[in-house]
């Protein structure tokens, strides 16, 4: 089926050069400025403000993780040592907690609720199946305040095209253990593995012209379709019980969305890509996260949405790591026992992450702006896990970043002690209210972070 | 991992096997004389007279009324005592089997009212098709290889399979992707335009250069083609200029079709064009030449760097035209052999596409406005500027394929909201039930038509027999063993063990094995038991080798066969196989746990408890590692330590015994230079000396095999996990098997004639809603 152009990795970044080459595109412009509330999720420079959470799995090794000093006077550790050209821009913290990932009398499934509680705050109702229910997202919260302002509301990206048959963690649905965005308390949404499909959600199909014209003729045809399918639903609702109702909403709610993106669609005109669209999925696992981190940067820069999130894998993935050298699975060897050479490699992973994410930072602090200031001072991006010490399931003193400026309004080059078990969702809070999408509370914060 | 979660609640209930007795025995228990003097015995140490360990309190409640409608309480009492977490096995005091047994049987009966005789059959939430379901969907009703769900984003999955209702949700961007895969089902399924004429591609590799190889000129490539009948063909070349950088001169194509010179083409400064010359032409039968040329000499890249790319994709021959003839999946949608040309025609026309495919698509007969209003959206849209009949029945069809009704299985109901109201679901449910079952896709014409005449009950044997014998079966075979015995990952896990790789297509291998022996078991009517036990497996020569197995002679080739094994052989059965030897292995070695776990939760219905509530944590562990300690050593530890103990002691010893097999499935006498000591104890008592011994107890182990395979089929079918009333079925069905020799097709009868897969109640708490409980009355 796919005997299209697949262009090499090294030509989609020749394409992605090209991008940073041009002047600031324009086509961020017009809606910025045209938009009343504009004084909602932009910096103080006026320019868009992202906000970001790239979720790594089963925990860092603590000792190399942690950093030297406090306040601007700090080092990163080992692991991060890869991460010190962007220094100035991080706050590294320490002792913050997701408390809801213990187990509160619901036993065993650690990595389940660190996949769960990472961006939620809430705790996982314990089932295989019936009655799944967890909490929103910090991301989501955002998108139904801002997400009307850009063409996406908001995108959940992933590595992982495929999925181990049979059951998930000790009694929890996979729903729990493979999603970290959730739309409400019941709804997950699934991350994108594939970069060509992401591709296609930023800068649509065809080629030129062609591009905008697939879509207009796409808009035309299906608006004459959503009312009879929005109508039938209703009808079709009026015949369920209780449980039923319940996924027809999530169809009714899919279906409005999908108005809303038409009448978006008036709005905003598809961004020109300036790269060419990517093939499969890379065999380099490296190169994967990376063209992910690009599509991601592309979509921030050309403010096609301005929160997105990225799991890099499920909490409790077992990959191993052939590109560095590490043929052992990442769990098996997360539980190292105190055994030094499972632990050398499982900082070795943590560094292999990191490696990759400072490649993000790196493209971020390389576009640019219409005001000439770059994507990465006008963002917000957190970079944890929902463990901390995988070898022992803990919750708390997750090893947790945060990048950017946040367009004015954070003071990053700190590294910040938190008192021990203040709850994650409290930055949450903190990053909610610059991105003018403030909530009084999320899952079991207790107060918006005053020391960002 | 999801384990046979139903049966751990029932296992002590199991233990009795008759249940007339549990029947008759019920009757003369009560809260007062039975069930307190068990709490009084076993449990008040810690959870009653004042101590409330765990914040449990067994004795909190003010009155017998009062504990009985404690429905949560009564679920914990039974989980904790039928899987033997309470009393904790390190105390001494244990109750017999036969109290547990009562105080389980007085739970069903009192609290919370399971009558055999009268059951609840549950209710399924609303199921959303899943990606595979999606797939097989499209392909039957369009007549398509096109797989559009494989773009979608990968299903959850609950109670180990992905086709649980209330875990497949539906999210904006699955709703987007569902209206593109739309329209590319149609853009697939009808052709546009007159009907297409056959059509032959030539490769450019059979082109050979006919001017040898001058070097100042460019060769003409030529060959031979041949026309299988006399006609009007259509013979062209595609040209393609691929450089993205303008040139200087000009480029130069010409084609000849037996010697005739078609056209010469000259193309200045047109980078990214396509274009081709082509003759349409009446041949006679026989071989034709074709030639071309391809001249780039007389041009000039702008930059001296870059190339000029001047190709061809080759020849293609369309012809004859008297042969021309729409693809199937386009006659399947416009049945008529033309469109008619009067308006009121054509609109009841398209109305007869529509409600035609509405309906299997649907699955049911389609409400007629709902009908008229697809019909009117068709025509609107095929009057549009530069549209078809065609275009408008292709926006009808998107819109039926966006609908709920096609992509939800919803089943109508007299009162949803009713629990008690307990009721056969209608035919056509019934059909949906089936075929999503059985071909994982919807129902053909025929089972449609049985359910429209509601027949489908009164040929219900039949209508099994016609479905399992249609090839459409194996997708269910395949995908149930695959989900259950997590037998398809062996395609995908990752193995990092350097021999393995250059093994090629051992994965593949591997997998059909399993397959094999599930599907000859089936064809066979052999004892599913026999997928522990078999004395035979399935190889071809580089399996055989593999595994190295002895004394197996005459296994040559590539063709996978039966294969008896001798009687010394350690193999047979998936506990050898590579498929289940890998897939609880980590990339790099064995694991013992896993292996213990998957045979406790998939074969032997006696999945370990559930942990304690706080796991104590590994660190405490790690002082008894000793370095170079052995697995065993390792696992001794858990074994030890209480809080493992009731987990570990179960799955250890299961997967120590298969530690002669590595982590890619072959056989071993060392580890790491020790000898493999395979020896060891089940929690139940019995000693085994290695993997054939442990084998040969496994496979008396038919009764809690049966059960477990019967509630993974009856989850898989109903697409919910299971509950406490479902225990009847359960156990009705894990009678017949055992009467009848414990055959698949007795299995798959019992699950598809149960009562949870032909009825359901309406949505709601039954049990709250019950009339005054009989144990309720002092």
């Amino acid at each position: 089926m796919n005997n299209r152009l697949q262009p090499t990795r090294r030509t989609f970044l020749r394409g992605l050069g090209a991008v940073i080459a041009l002047p600031p595109l324009e086509i961020a412009q017009p809606w910025i400025n045209s938009n009343p509330a504009a004084n909602i999720a932009v910096g103080k420079n006026g320019q868009p403000l992202r906000m970001g959470f790239v979720a790594f799995p089963n925990g860092a090794l603590l000792e190399p993780w942690k950093a030297k000093g406090v306040g601007s006077n700090f080092e990163f550790g080992d692991t991060l040592s890869t991460l010190t050209p962007h220094k100035k821009f991080i706050q590294q913290f320490s002792g913050y907690m997701q408390d809801m990932g213990f187990s509160h009398g619901d036993g065993p499934g650690d990595h389940a609720r660190a996949n769960a509680t990472l961006l939620t705050g809430a705790r996982p109702f314990k089932t295989s199946g019936a009655n799944i229910k967890l909490g929103i997202s910090v991301d989501q919260v955002a998108a139904r305040k801002i997400g009307h302002l850009t063409r996406l509301a908001s995108l959940e990206l992933g590595t992982e095209a495929s999925r181990k048959t049979g059951g998930c963690d000790s009694g929890y649905s996979c729903a729990y253990q493979y999603n970290i965005s959730w739309a409400s308390d019941t709804l997950p949404l699934a991350s994108e593995p594939d970069p060509r499909q992401v591709f296609e959600r930023l800068f649509g199909t065809g080629k030129g012209k062609e591009r905008e014209q697939n879509m207009q003729a796409r808009i035309a045809s299906r608006r004459s379709v959503l009312d009879l399918v929005l109508d039938d639903a209703h009808n079709l609702k009026k015949e369920l019980g209780n449980n039923d109702r319940h996924k027809m909403d999530e169809y009714l709610n899919s279906i409005r969305t999908i108005e809303k993106d038409i009448e978006k669609s008036e709005k905003f005109t598809l961004p020109t890509p300036g790269i060419e669209k990517p093939g499969s999925i890379p065999k380099d696992h490296g190169a994967h996260i990376r063209l992910m981190y690009d599509l991601m940067a592309l979509a921030f820069h050309s403010d096609s949405t301005r929160i997105a999130t990225f799991l890099l894998a499920h909490d409790g993935s077992n990959r191993s790591f052939q590109e560095i050298g590490i043929g052992e699975g990442h769990h098996a060897l997360s539980h190292h026992q105190n055994n030094a050479e499972s632990m050398a490699k499982i900082a070795r992973i943590d560094k292999f992450y990191a490696e990759q994410f400072s490649y993000f930072l790196k493209k971020l602090s390389e576009l640019k702006d219409p005001d000439g200031s770059t994507v990465l001072e006008n963002s917000m991006i957190m970079y944890g896990s929902g463990l901390s010490d995988g070898n022992k399931h803990r919750h708390d003193n997750l090893p947790i970043l945060l990048c950017g400026n946040g367009g004015g309004t954070l003071k990053p080059g700190r590294h910040i002690e938190m008192t021990d078990r203040t709850p994650l969702n409290n930055l949450f809070l903190g990053m909610l209210e610059r991105m003018g999408a403030s909530t009084g509370k999320l899952g079991d914060s207790t107060g918006a972070e005053t020391q960002l | 991992m999801q384990s046979c979660k139903l049966s751990q609640r029932l296992v002590t209930t199991a233990l009795l096997s008759c249940c007339a007795v549990l029947v008759s025995a019920q009757d003369k228990l009560s809260y007062q004389k039975d069930v307190l003097p068990f709490f009084k015995n076993y449990c008040y140490d810690c959870h009653g007279d004042g101590t409330h360990k765990g914040d449990i309190q067994l004795d909190a409640h003010k009155s017998e009324v009062d504990a009985i409608a404690d429905l949560s309480f009564w679920k914990h009492v039974r989980e904790a005592v039928s899987t033997h977490v309470m009393p904790p096995p390190k105390k001494k005091n244990q109750p017999s089997e036969t109290a547990r047994t009562m105080l389980t049987a007085w739970i069903d009966s009192t609290v919370f009212h399971i009558d055999c005789n009268n059951p609840d059959p549950g209710r399924v939430t609303t199921r959303r098709l899943n990606k595979r379901e999606y797939n097989y969907s499209i392909q039957d009703l369009f007549g398509i290889s096109f797989s559009p769900a494989d773009d979608f984003p990968p299903d959850d999955s609950g109670y180990g399979f992905d086709r649980i209702g209330d875990v497949l949700s539906l999210s904006p961007v699955l709703m987007e992707k569902y209206f593109t895969a739309a329209e590319q089902i149609t853009d697939k399924a009808i052709h546009p335009g007159p009907p297409p004429a056959p059509k032959k591609s030539v490769s450019v590799r059979s082109f050979k250069p006919a001017n040898g190889k001058a070097k100042d000129q460019p060769p003409i490539m030529t060959t031979e083609v041949w026309y299988p009948e006399e006609g009007t063909y259509t013979t062209r070349l595609d040209i393609s200029i691929n450089s993205f950088y303008p040139f200087k001169g000009k480029l130069i194509a010409t084609m000849w079709v037996n010697d005739e010179k078609v056209a010469t083409k000259e193309f200045t400064n047109t980078p990214g064009l396509r274009d081709s010359i082509q003759l349409t032409k009446k041949m006679p039968k026989g071989k034709h030449i074709i030639a071309y040329q391809l001249d780039g000499t007389q041009a000039v890249a702008s930059d001296k760097k870059q190339k000029i790319g001047f190709s061809t994709g080759g020849v293609t021959i369309e012809g004859p035209s008297h042969k021309a003839s729409y693809p199937n999946s386009h006659k399947l949608i416009f049945h008529r052999d033309s469109i008619p040309d009067d308006n009121a025609e054509r609109v009841k026309y398209a109305r007869e596409i529509i409600e035609r495919i509405a309906e299997r698509a649907f699955r049911r007969p389609v409400d007629n406005q709902f009908i008229d209003k697809l019909t009117t959206i068709a025509i609107n849209h095929s009057q549009k500027p530069n549209h078809s009949f065609e275009d408008g029945i292709a926006l009808g069809i998107q819109a039926i394929l966006v609908s709920p009704r096609f992509l939800f299985r919803v089943e109508s109901q007299p009162r949803p909201d009713d629990p008690l109201q307990v009721h056969q679901i209608d035919e056509y449910a019934l059909a949906s039930r089936l075929s999503y079952m059985l071909w994982n896709s919807l129902p053909d014409e025929e089972l449609l038509k049985l359910a429209k005449e509601n027949k489908l009950r009164a040929n219900w044997d039949a209508t099994i027999k016609r479905m399992l014998a249609d090839g459409k079966s194996n997708r269910f075979q395949k995908d149930f063993l695959a989900q259950w015995l997590q037998v398809s990952d062996v395609e995908t896990i990752s193995i990092v063990i350097p021999e393995f790789r250059e093994m090629g297509k051992l994965r593949s291998m591997m997998r059909n094995e399993t397959d094999m022996l599930f599907n000859y078991i089936i064809d066979n009517n052999r004892d599913v038991m026999e997928l522990i036990t078999a004395n035979y497996t399935f190889l071809n020569e580089d399996l055989a080798n593999w595994y190295g197995i002895k004394g197996v002679k005459g296994v040559k080739g590539k063709e996978m066969r039966r294969v008896q094994l001798p009687d010394d052989s350690e193999r047979g059965g998936i506990l050898t196989h590579g498929s289940y030897l890998i897939v609880t292995s980590n990339p790099t070695r064995t694991s013992p746990v896993k292996r213990g776990l998957y045979v406790l939760e998939n074969i032997l219905d006696t999945p370990p408890p559930p942990a304690p509530a706080n796991v104590p944590e590994l660190e405490e562990a790690k002082k008894a590692f000793k370095k170079g300690a052995s697995l065993r050593e390792l696992l001794q530890v858990h074994r030890e330590k209480s809080e493992c103990a009731g987990c570990h002691a179960r799955m250890d010893p299961i997967g120590l015994a298969l530690e002669n097999f590595d982590a890619i499935g072959r056989w071993r006498d060392n580890d790491n230079g020790k000898p493999i000591d395979p020896q060891g104890q089940l929690i139940s008592g019995e000693n085994f000396s290695g993997v054939s011994e442990l084998r040969a107890i496994l496979g008396k182990r038919k009764k809690e095999f049966y059960r477990c395979i019967t509630q993974k089929l009856l989850t898989y079918a109903l697409g919910r996990g299971l509950e406490y009333y479902d225990r009847c079925a359960v156990d009705a069905i894990v009678q017949d098997m055992q009467k009848n020799n414990g055959t698949f097709a007795t299995l798959l009868h019992g699950v598809l004639n149960s009562v949870p897969f032909q009825k359901r109640r309406g949505d709601g708490d039954r049990l709250h809603a019950a009339t005054t409980p009989e144990g309720a009355k002092p």
